[in-house]
């Protein structure tokens, strides 16, 4: 085994440090080093997106980013969306437009949303389509997905504060 | 899945990553990672070493200039679609939008698809038609190795062990009008013929025409017959299809499970006539 690293990396407003092997993918970090396991493993070959979480305020699929690669980001996975109780206008959206089935691919399909929705790129239904290029839904329920999307785009409007980094969900201190 | 157990060195300096590629001659470079971090969880690759570039800050180049458009190797898709590139050079931004989908193109690197050098790679299209230059460094110093010279065989280039890709040097003007068109795999969104097309248009007559296409061949390949039929003829007296068509015997073509030589030197063909067609109707 190869000498373990120290990363620092920034999840869901909260800061952790740590060291791992370098292979440690970043998925698997999340999941069984901070025990986050929101952010769902599909295909882990970076085909599916059940895994995207926001690096750095950006989409990218965290089974093909090493956790070495993350040192000195910020993280922010699904649980970092909202307190726990409450809803993420995006996740209001899924759940008024029944925006999931099975729900494996949702966390995945919420932290892409959630960029598009600050990106202000939810106003055309093409877009948001094409944006979903990179989300695979076995539960092939992508109409209600791109309708939720919408939808969120609109509640984000009406609603822009999101919760505050320390009242979030998330690491364990 | 998880890779075999590598070393890892984040490089501060190209210096600094050069050194680790003499040291060990398995090392290899990693920069947004999505083709070597798969195909390493699979065994396919097992590098010893990574060294990451990605925060080399002279990777991260973008520049224009009247003679040249510098875009350093780490420079992510993303980025580079974002950037004023599109205004001189809208082929490389046009292409860079169809790689992939929105994650792959928030990591994924210039220099990664050049040195990965996949035979359907959207992006090597268009270094064949603009005659890029790929500027490597090594101990030995600076080269620059032409487009041309870069794809020696799938998932091979003219890159020495200890090279190291650090920008790639598109010459400027490039013809005015220029588009890439990408017949995507339905499945994977491979290019199963991308073509990358630019030419003039002065006073009715076709001038400076580059057209090169991707995915279609066992390799990448520049349709020098289809531009030589076209440059210097008039647009009223040229037929797309006839050039498209010759254009086309420049590739080699290999049959698999899913599709034949013929049907890929026919998609190929098609691709190139509607590339033209669209800049000529532009």
């Amino acid at each position: 085994m190869e000498a373990r690293l120290s990363i620092q990396i920034t999840v869901n407003g909260k800061t952790v440090s740590d060291h791992v092997e370098p292979r440690t993918l970043l998925a698997h970090y999340l999941r069984d080093g901070l025990g986050l396991t929101g952010t769902h493993i599909g295909c882990d070959t970076s085909q599916c997106g059940a895994c995207t979480v926001l690096l750095d305020g950006e989409p990218v699929k965290s089974c093909t980013v090493l956790a070495v690669q993350a040192d000195g980001t910020q993280v922010m996975t699904v649980e970092g969306l909202a307190a726990p109780g409450t809803a993420h206008p995006v996740q209001q959206a899924f759940q008024e437009m029944h925006g999931l089935q099975c729900g494996f691919c949702t966390p995945g399909v919420l932290m892409l949303s959630t960029w598009l929705v600050q990106q202000h790129q939810t106003s055309d239904l093409r877009h948001i389509r094409e944006s979903l290029d990179g989300i695979i839904c076995r539960c092939t329920g992508y109409e209600n997905i791109v309708k939720a999307i919408a939808r969120a785009g609109e509640l984000a409007v009406d609603e822009p504060a999101a919760p505050a980094a320390s009242q979030r969900e998330g690491v364990p201190s | 899945m998880i890779p075999a157990p590598f070393r890892y060195t984040r490089a501060a300096t190209v210096d600094e990553a050069m050194q680790v590629l003499q040291q060990d001659s398995d090392a290899k470079v990693l920069a947004g990672g999505h083709s070597l971090l798969p195909m390493m969880k699979l065994r396919l690759a097992r590098p010893s070493h990574l060294v990451d570039v990605t925060r080399i800050p002279e990777l991260s180049t973008l520049k224009m200039s009247s003679d040249v458009v510098v875009v350093g190797a780490a420079v992510r898709y993303a980025v580079l679609s974002q950037s004023r590139i599109a205004e001189v050079m809208p082929l490389l931004t046009e292409a860079v939008r169809l790689i992939a989908d929105p994650q792959v193109r928030h990591r994924g690197t210039v220099g990664g698809s050049a040195a990965h050098a996949d035979p359907a790679s959207d992006l090597a299209a268009v270094f064949l038609a603009t005659d890029a230059l790929f500027v490597v460094a090594s101990p030995r110093g600076i080269r620059r190795i032409p487009a041309a010279e870069w794809y020696v065989a799938p998932m091979v280039t003219a890159l020495a062990g200890d090279e190291m890709l650090v920008r790639v040097e598109f010459p400027q003007p490039q013809p005015a009008r220029q588009t890439y068109l990408k017949f995507a795999h339905p499945a994977s969104g491979y290019a199963l013929a991308g073509v990358a097309a630019m030419l003039d248009i002065q006073e009715g007559m076709i001038q400076h025409v580059r057209l090169a296409v991707t995915g279609a061949g066992a390799m990448p390949f520049r349709a020098r017959s289809a531009e030589q039929l076209l440059a210097g003829r008039p647009l009223a007296a040229v037929r797309f299809e006839e050039a498209a068509d010759a254009g086309a015997k420049d590739g080699e073509y290999l049959s698999d499970a899913q599709y034949s030589e013929e049907y890929r030197r026919n998609l190929a063909c098609v691709m190139m006539r509607r590339a033209l067609e669209k800049l000529a109707a532009e």
